[in-house]
């Protein structure tokens, strides 16, 4: 996270649908109709960063109402197919099986902006659940480092290998190089995994140069 | 910013060993360090001073007190580090710790089964100083070394296992790891901290908390 | 639709994050000289536009009736959106920038004077090439420094050895050591006092083994 963060910068420009709660003359650009106006109730995708902040700041409804009135925001932000209620069951029913990737690579980062938005508890707890079930697996992953990896490195050299065959079997962790499941990853997971198995690869490699 | 990336956020291995390398660790030297110096008897023949001949060997050490002296087969207390190098050049044997005997492990193991949702009492640094006297030292062993290895397979193997159902309990604001060792904890500390960030980020978001992303303390590792 | 652009060079930046996560020694590619103008010239435009909203609410708040088919939300709102505009695009240019500063920053560390010479050559912009060079001399001035005795930007691993075996992997020529001169040929071995040889293990022309 910061502001020079490339992927929230990239999570920054996923669009997400809005209705306009006013008529703007001059906007047509936002929709690609340079030159045109947007006209109240009109529905068109805006990128976070747009968006986040047209959905706070807003004018008048009407200047002759009194002044204490809730402004209304320039626009409505419409529930984004990626946290609608067949989505968020569908992470609900199996978030191991779950193509996090299909749905947004940026999840995680775009549902805690959501929730921050709204202040949505409901959706934070099933994030929270989704996060914590699929970390178990990654780490799974992560932790399988096959043992022939320090024979052939070439980075690592070192020429003091023991013969302990024992120290490579690690029943513990499941060992598979190219599951489908490294594919259902979003970016937040994949960094995780990468980071995580550099950590189990180092340890292990250590493990075995001794 | 001069240090590199994956040593910003945990150890690497070998920054581990160096550190194990500095505890004290029982040996039994082959050589007197107590002895007489003789260019300094010469030097100081005028002077009356040859009396006090034999010296004490005074090595700068990183703590504030010398290097023990040897006395050739009574037993003392040098850091790690000297012991591997004197073990190398045959001038002392190494003195394995009490917990590093096949009944002692053995033992260990029983409790690693025996209590599902507890580690057993080893040292913060028993997987380093396993390996490295296995490593540098198997001679000095009463045990045969390999039965010692396997074992020390075996814990390591128990404990990640329940080191993995436990990580199902993570949550937003706190991780205790008692027991756990120095290697055993730096092994999982990219993933523990950036999942627990991720959950406490979550957490803050739907609770209305500013400064979401400033990130303090996130774990409380409690070594015992 | 503003903001394409910039969306560009961040997807740049993200493959060079990728692509230097996989290999070890980093690559920095073509500065993209063309599309950073290209963002600025839009930001020169947008910034245009706000000047020109800015007059037009003046001139509202400075008329008494409401007449002349202006209004004050649809100002408001025209105004939020350019600036919004101009904010992403600064910041994806910075955060190229950062990137790419980073990298540079790692590169004048690594003692790999060879990459940084054919660096300077090609893919850097004229300020990345007086950067680099500048911050190369500070760190020359740090190291010859208060801290001339230690060997900053030495090897990170702590030392187990005093001495180690090496085996040459390029040609060096001839190495003066305190014990004697080494002759560096290709797949000969020595054993030699770590500390003497850790910059040419870092060049490439030793391996430890």
């Amino acid at each position: 996270m910061g502001y020079y963060d490339i992927d929230d910068i990239l999570a920054d420009s996923v669009e997400i649908p809005c209705k306009f709660q006013h008529d703007i003359p001059g906007l047509g650009y936002l929709e690609n109709n340079p030159g045109k106006p947007i006209s109240k109730n009109a529905k068109l995708d805006l990128p976070i960063w747009l968006a986040r902040i047209l959905a706070i700041v807003g004018g008048d409804a009407n200047p002759d109402t009194m002044e204490d009135e809730e402004p209304l925001p320039f626009v409505e932000l419409l529930t984004p197919d990626m946290f609608s209620p067949k989505v968020i069951n569908a992470i609900k029913a199996d978030p191991a099986s779950l193509d996090l990737h299909a749905i947004n690579s940026y999840f995680y980062s775009l549902a805690t902006k959501w929730i921050t938005l709204f202040n949505d508890k409901q959706l934070a707890e099933v994030v929270h659940n989704l996060l914590l079930e699929r970390s178990q697996i990654i780490n799974k992953y992560a932790g399988s480092v096959p043992v022939d990896l320090f024979h052939s490195s070439t980075d690592i050299g070192s020429g003091k290998k023991t013969g302990h065959s024992s120290h490579g079997g690690n029943s513990s962790m499941v060992r598979v190089s190219n599951s489908t499941f490294l594919l259902t990853l979003d970016e937040f997971e994949k960094k995780i995994y990468k980071k995580s198995h550099e950590s189990y690869k180092d340890t292990k490699r250590w493990m075995f140069e001794k | 910013m001069s240090l590199p990336k994956h040593l910003q956020e945990t150890f690497s291995p070998e920054e581990i060993q160096f550190i194990v390398e500095n505890e004290p660790i029982k040996i039994f030297p082959r050589i007197t360090t107590r002895q007489r110096i003789n260019h300094r008897d010469h030097n100081n023949n005028n002077k009356g001073h040859n009396d006090t001949s034999r010296r004490n060997w005074k090595l700068i050490t990183t703590k504030d007190f010398p290097l023990n002296n040897m006395v050739a087969m009574q037993t003392t207390t040098v850091t790690l580090w000297i012991a591997l190098l004197l073990k190398q050049q045959s001038k002392c044997s190494i003195i394995a710790p009490d917990w590093l005997t096949i009944r002692s492990l053995d033992q260990s193991i029983q409790y690693e089964k025996k209590h599902e949702d507890r580690f057993s009492k080893l040292p913060w640094n028993w997987l380093v100083l396993a390996q490295l006297l296995f490593g540098k030292a198997p001679d000095d062993f009463h045990d045969p070394v390999h039965e010692l290895r396997n074992r020390i397979q075996d814990l390591r193997e128990i404990r990640q296992l329940k080191v993995l159902k436990g990580l199902k309990y993570l949550n937003e604001s706190h991780l205790q790891l008692d027991n756990l060792s120095v290697l055993e904890i730096n092994e999982l500390r990219p993933f523990i901290i950036d999942i627990m960030d991720k959950l406490r980020e979550l957490h803050s978001a739907a609770h209305g908390e500013s400064n979401a992303n400033e990130a303090d303390d996130e774990e409380d590792f409690n070594f015992s | 639709m503003y903001g394409d652009l910039a969306n560009k060079l961040i997807l740049e930046a993200k493959r060079t994050q990728q692509l230097n996560h996989k290999q070890k020694h980093a690559q920095l590619p073509m500065y993209h000289e063309d599309l950073i103008r290209n963002i600025i010239k839009e930001v020169t435009q947008l910034k245009k536009n706000t000047d020109f909203l800015k007059d037009q609410q003046e001139q509202l708040q400075n008329q008494e009736g409401n007449d002349n088919g202006l209004d004050e939300n649809v100002l408001k709102c025209q105004y939020f959106v350019t600036l919004l505009c101009m904010e992403r695009n600064k910041r994806c240019l910075l955060a190229y920038q950062k990137l790419r500063c980073d990298m540079l920053d790692s590169l004048a560390w690594s003692n790999s004077n060879s990459s940084i010479m054919e660096l300077e050559s090609n893919d850097l912009s004229h300020q990345e090439q007086e950067y680099l060079k500048e911050y190369g001399e500070l760190i020359t001035d740090l190291k010859s420094g208060e801290w001339a005795d230690i060997d900053l930007s030495g090897s990170l691993t702590p030392p187990s050895d005093v001495f180690i075996d090496v085996r040459v992997l390029k040609d060096a020529g001839e190495i003066q050591t305190e014990y004697g001169v080494f002759n560096l040929i290709k797949d000969s071995q020595f054993f030699v006092r770590q500390s003497d040889v850790e910059r040419l293990i870092q060049q490439g022309y030793l391996q430890k083994i």
